[in-house]
């Protein structure tokens, strides 16, 4: 059977706009360089695209976006060896000091750059976990790894962050800066 | 206070421009158009009365956008919905705990190499490691136990292990915020709501900016 998708683009732009912005903040928080993260929104489609005859329609396609994005960024991020400029910005934010205001676009910043501090495979997980929810049977699915493995490693990275900020292990609220609104 | 839940608070407001989608799809069409239709998997497809996979696919996408605009959830960013998600599916029988994971068992029992040798003072630290990762693996199969349980409805086995949790971890565990607010979930479920109202708003003080904490303030309320 002819896949319908590849043969109407109509319907596959559709599928497109309705994931296209899931899969920008997705590659984001995973670590895709964030002044080509058009490129990399592009080439996930793409992928999607050249491989929707294998989608067999078992599956939440945002289950499938998560394992081709996360594909997507590593090969990207294994060519070009991200990790260093995202130590490099953390530290170039480190060295700014705090005098400045701490706005909300500082604040999301500084996430890309203390994320920056993981390496890819506790990055992904951590973001997986913690920023999308993602149950552990999940995470192992989506990185071909066992549930105890995603246990530990994102143990382990919680305590890179905490240790990177200055903190307990086992302090969830993770302080660097003054007070912020209580949200009602 | 900030806080790493601050920054991902914060980071909920970054949003890809207005006109990224068109300038990502102007490059994307035309590749998409170079590529060959390809056959589809070798697969017993349902009878789906008409309508095909592609408008299949289209009606997923369509029920993801509308459930998530029925809860509330179109514009608000991923990070709100962890729990919900964790709730969403049923979790694989888990295997009986192991007291310590194969990876670690390897670190500690397997005889050393004569290049890997190491004095008494250089192993202790991995042992340690070890043995942290066996509390972290123990703790996190008693939360999969307690999510399993809540899924399932057993909310008086989710209580036991709730229990149990605090009794063991304490406010040490690497999932307090898990424990909390499956607790939250079993006592909505045990029809406790002054109970849960009242563990829920320990929860939001604790971790206002907590990616559980849009869930943990509608819990009780009815579906």
């Amino acid at each position: 059977m002819a896949n319908d998708l590849n043969h109407n683009p109509a319907e596959f732009r559709a599928l497109f706009r309705a994931h296209a912005r899931f899969v920008w903040r997705l590659a984001r928080h995973l670590g895709a360089d964030e002044r080509s993260l058009d490129d990399t929104v592009q080439e996930v489609f793409f992928v999607v695209f050249r491989r929707l005859h294998e989608f067999l329609y078992k599956a939440d396609i945002k289950t499938w976006l998560y394992a081709i994005t996360w594909r997507v960024v590593h090969g990207q991020r294994r060519s070009s060896r991200r990790e260093k400029l995202g130590m490099s910005g953390f530290e170039e934010y480190r060295a700014r000091g705090t005098a400045e205001p701490y706005s909300r676009q500082e604040a999301a910043h500084e996430l890309m750059h203390v994320l920056g501090i993981l390496n890819e495979e506790e990055r992904a997980i951590y973001v997986f976990s913690q920023l999308y929810g993602r149950t552990a049977k999940d995470i192992g699915e989506l990185l071909d790894v066992n549930q105890h493995t995603v246990s530990s490693r994102l143990g382990a990275a919680r305590r890179k962050l905490a240790r990177h900020l200055g903190l307990a292990a086992n302090e969830r609220a993770i302080v660097v800066e003054p007070t912020q609104p209580e949200v009602p | 206070m900030r806080s790493l839940d601050a920054m991902i608070q914060a980071d909920r407001t970054v949003e890809p421009d207005l006109d990224m989608e068109d300038r990502v799809w102007a490059a994307l069409e035309p590749r998409i158009a170079a590529v060959p239709a390809k056959p589809g998997p070798e697969v017993a497809r349902p009878d789906l009365g008409g309508v095909t996979p592609g408008k299949a696919l289209l009606g997923i996408a369509a029920v993801v956008t509308a459930v998530a605009l029925a809860v509330g959830a179109s514009d608000r960013p991923i990070a709100e919905e962890p729990l919900r998600l964790m709730l969403a599916e049923v979790p694989a029988p888990l295997p009986a705990p192991s007291r310590v994971l194969p990876e670690a068992a390897e670190t500690i029992d397997a005889p050393p190499r004569p290049e890997e040798r190491r004095s008494r003072a250089e192993a202790r630290p991995r042992r340690v490691a070890a043995a942290r990762v066996d509390v972290e693996t123990s703790e996190f199969q008693l939360i999969e136990e307690i999510r399993g349980a809540v899924e399932r409805g057993e909310m008086h086995a989710a209580m036991r292990g709730i229990s149990e949790h605090a009794q063991r971890f304490g406010a040490a565990g690497q999932f307090e915020q898990e424990r909390v607010g499956f607790e939250v979930d079993a006592l909505c479920g045990l029809r406790r709501v002054e109970d849960a109202d009242r563990i829920a708003g320990e929860f939001l003080r604790r971790w206002p900016d907590s990616p559980y904490a849009q869930r943990i303030r509608r819990v009780c309320e009815p579906r």
